[in-house]
């Protein structure tokens, strides 16, 4: 199967006054449409950074990305702004939710953002996500009244909304209950495994780890584990 | 662009307080500024009108050369005082009213003291027409010198009481006519005027036509004619129509042009209206840059997250715009309603002056005309655009890595 995105001698070198930071030394990663991939590693490992570039919100100093068959390593601002709305959905952390928006406006979002996509369109699709979150019944609150793992849903939906070729997802359960995470986990798995979406994590939580199809380690901004090689339990 | 709009206008909700103070920042901006312009309109309204209506006229007809040496009221350059010529000036379209005058210089004596004058003869059948509001700068106990009348005068307050006649009491004036014979009069003080122009009240004897005309030898002839117009703001066009009738031994000025420390008056008003309202304009777009500057500080990471979802840098930019737009257009057209519904009440009620003496009183009546309070709304949102460029520019070159990490 050929591969969703590949990495190819991956360097980010930030300048932090006088002092250049090397934060990634020559990543090679393969990743195969419908892994469910963790990245793991101590903080300043260089993992966050390396999700930015995987995630076209920075660009690498010096390597190749290739991602869903493009090379997207040149590309300007803009450029990288249609790949990321169209091929990378994006679970944060903190939710990032609108605060403005229902939860409904939250999940079409990016989808509204296009213009081949009228707002019927986008609005059924949301609809869609809603229910497949669990969330139909809250569709018209706003993030503020709703709790941590619903937040964590919406953002979710919103990820998927445009039917990435890959979801991104930087620590999601971090800031949830065990509980919660439990429920938040399953359901991507779920995703992952109906939907055949590929999610590539972030992440120091050991169950997400037990659950993944490949666990990377990163270590002083080089893979210490076969980046490689895609696991076997990839592609459903 | 309707996503975008309905996003500015609830993150414009978001933090009411913030929105409502710098909307209300632009509100009362807008407010006295409309206010201001409307009281000082009126004021100058006011002194127009003053001199208009009340002594000089809208324009003035003289023979060419007259007024570059109308200090020495050269006799010499004089106009026919006959009603053909009259009518010449009233068949101009927008000309109301015309009337003769002739202007002479002298000396007034009442047998112990004497000092200059000027006499203004006026046409008293038509004068009225011309300037209806003389008859109000007689102080009370006087009156106005009437058709019938001859060898009265109507003295300036202060002329008047340098000989301390007055009124019922008489004064000797004397005048040179252009042959050079010198001839003097005695005329009966009818009343006393008072102008704020203290010149009038020095030096100025308002006197019949022909008695002035007999003071000078000058019968049938008038140095000038003061001409009422229906509409002051076709005042040029009239004068243009005027000299094109008139042809080229006449001279027309409009009252700009006689009346030069009124029009240095107004202007400095004006410029000085115009200072305040800038710096009014920038408090106001110190408050919007000050709210702007704090909501994107506030929401960097939300704008982390809109560009991670593919929001382009265009549309941030265009975000935070229509959001300092929003609060520019409601504080600047709830304070242009505020200010046009407060001059007009007050145009309404009008502010009246007792001039000290006159027995008329002088109303100033705030106004406004619509196109300035447009204007005033149409800087308020085009301030706002400017005051929102900084903050908006900044917050659509956000590095998304680094604003979501804030």
């Amino acid at each position: 199967m050929a591969e969703l995105l590949q990495l190819r001698g991956i360097q980010k070198t930030y300048t932090l006054g006088k002092t250049e930071v090397t934060a990634l030394r020559g990543v090679d990663l393969a990743v195969s449409p419908g892994e469910f991939t963790v990245v793991t590693g101590p903080s300043g490992s260089g993992k966050t950074t390396l999700l930015n570039i995987i995630g076209c919100l920075d660009r690498a100093s010096a390597g190749t990305y290739v991602l869903d068959g493009e090379d997207v390593s040149a590309r300007d601002f803009d450029a990288l702004a249609e790949v990321r709305n169209r091929k990378i959905g994006f679970i944060f952390q903190g939710f990032n939710l609108v605060p403005v928006f229902d939860v409904l406006e939250n999940i079409e979002f990016p989808l509204a953002l296009r213009p081949d996509v009228t707002a019927a369109q986008a609005r059924e699709r949301a609809r869609q996500l809603a229910d497949a979150v669990g969330l139909s019944s809250f569709v018209r609150h706003r993030p503020d009244e709703l709790s941590g793992g619903q937040r964590q849903r919406v953002a979710i939906a919103r990820a998927l909304v445009t039917q990435p070729r890959l979801v991104l997802a930087d620590e999601p359960t971090a800031n949830l209950d065990s509980h919660t995470s439990e429920q938040i986990l399953e359901l991507m798995l779920g995703l992952n495994r109906q939907e055949g979406v590929t999610f590539l994590f972030s992440t120091h939580d050991p169950r997400v780890v037990a659950h993944a199809h490949r666990a990377l380690s990163i270590q002083d901004g080089r893979m210490v584990d076969g980046a490689l090689a895609p696991a076997s339990g990839a592609g459903h | 662009m309707k996503r975008l709009l309905s996003m500015a206008l609830r993150n414009v909700g978001r933090n009411r307080r913030r929105s409502l103070l710098t909307g209300l920042t632009v509100f009362f901006g807008v407010m006295v500024i409309v206010n201001a312009r409307g009281l000082m309109w009126g004021l100058q309204s006011m002194l127009i009108e003053d001199t208009v209506e009340a002594r000089v006229g809208a324009l003035q007809v003289h023979r060419r050369g007259y007024v570059d040496s109308a200090d020495a009221a050269p006799l010499e350059l004089s106009l026919p005082a006959d009603e053909p010529f009259r009518q010449r000036l009233l068949a101009i379209p927008n000309v109301a009213g015309a009337s003769g005058r002739l202007v002479i210089n002298g000396q007034a004596s009442n047998g112990r003291a004497q000092t200059l004058f000027v006499g203004r003869g006026v046409d008293l059948a038509h004068e009225l027409e011309t300037c209806p509001r003389s008859a109000v700068t007689v102080k009370a106990g006087g009156s106005m010198l009437q058709p019938a009348d001859a060898d009265a005068a109507l003295l300036g307050s202060a002329l008047a009481g340098a000989f301390g006649v007055g009124v019922g009491g008489s004064v000797a004036l004397q005048a040179t006519s252009p042959g050079g014979r010198v001839n003097s009069l005695d005329v009966q003080v009818k009343g006393l005027t008072e102008s704020a122009f203290p010149f009038e009240n020095q030096r100025v004897a308002v006197l019949p036509l022909s008695t002035a005309q007999g003071l000078v030898g000058m019968a049938g002839r008038v140095t000038e004619y003061a001409v009422r117009v229906h509409e002051l703001s076709r005042l040029e066009e009239t004068a243009d129509a005027l000299r094109a009738a008139l042809g080229p031994d006449v001279e027309v000025h409009t009252w700009r042009d006689l009346q030069a420390f009124l029009r240095d008056v107004i202007y400095r008003q004006n410029t000085l209206l115009g200072g305040v309202s800038l710096l009014l304009f920038v408090v106001v777009l110190t408050g919007i840059i000050n709210t702007m500057s704090m909501s994107v500080f506030e929401r960097t990471r939300e704008i982390g997250m809109l560009l991670a979802l593919g929001v382009r840098r265009r549309a941030i930019l265009q975000l935070f715009l229509l959001e300092g737009v929003l609060i520019g257009l409601a504080g600047g057209l709830m304070g242009a309603l505020a200010g046009r519904l407060l001059v007009g009440g007050v145009a309404a009620l009008g502010i009246s002056f007792n001039i000290s003496g006159i027995a008329a009183v002088t109303v100033l009546r705030p106004q406004v005309t619509p196109l300035f309070v447009a204007a005033a709304v149409a800087v308020a949102v085009s301030g706002s655009v400017l005051a929102s460029l900084w903050p908006a520019w900044r917050a659509s070159r956000l590095d998304p890595v680094q604003a979501l990490r804030s």
